[in-house]
């Protein structure tokens, strides 16, 4: 492998990194802030629950605004 | 490594969609173990509505910046 090709793969794998990072950040912001309305002395049960799917709910939406934007794209050619 | 930056800018731009479209979309629907349709409609929906928005943004911001260029000369 070239040294090229080894700072290629770091820079993709810091990319995606960032990306994930980014997501994470996200999911926290947003989830906080429709789960933990009332922050008490510790999670209750029913808000890590909340947590648990409206994380999903997020991936979902980025997927789907993801796959939306990507045929976008495509038919504008933009 | 252009194709890396592109693939960056458009993670950042689905970034920013995700989270404008959340707020419009999804912030007062009920918490439930995945989006259902009208969820996703409203999704899909606003990511190309912004889209266009954008698009009509642009235009209008180039031809007020053109009006001043031609007023100045």
């Amino acid at each position: 492998m070239t040294d090229v090709q080894q700072i290629k793969d770091q820079i993709k794998n810091e990319l995606a990194l960032q990306n994930y990072q980014d997501l994470l950040q996200r999911i926290n912001t947003k989830c906080f802030a429709k789960c933990v309305t009332k922050p008490g002395t510790s999670l209750s049960g029913s808000e890590e629950s909340c947590l648990a799917k409206c994380s999903t709910m997020y991936i979902e939406s980025w997927n789907l605004a993801s796959g939306t934007y990507l045929k976008r794209v495509q038919k504008d050619g933009n | 490594m252009a194709e890396e930056q592109q693939r960056a800018a458009f993670q950042q731009q689905i970034h920013q969609f995700t989270d404008v479209c959340w707020e419009k979309c999804i912030v007062n629907s009920k918490v439930k173990a995945g989006l259902d349709r009208y969820d996703e409609a409203c999704m899909t929906n606003c990511v190309d509505r912004f889209v266009d928005a954008s698009r009509v943004i642009v235009n209008v911001f180039n031809q007020v910046a053109q009006e001043r260029r031609q007023q100045q000369q």
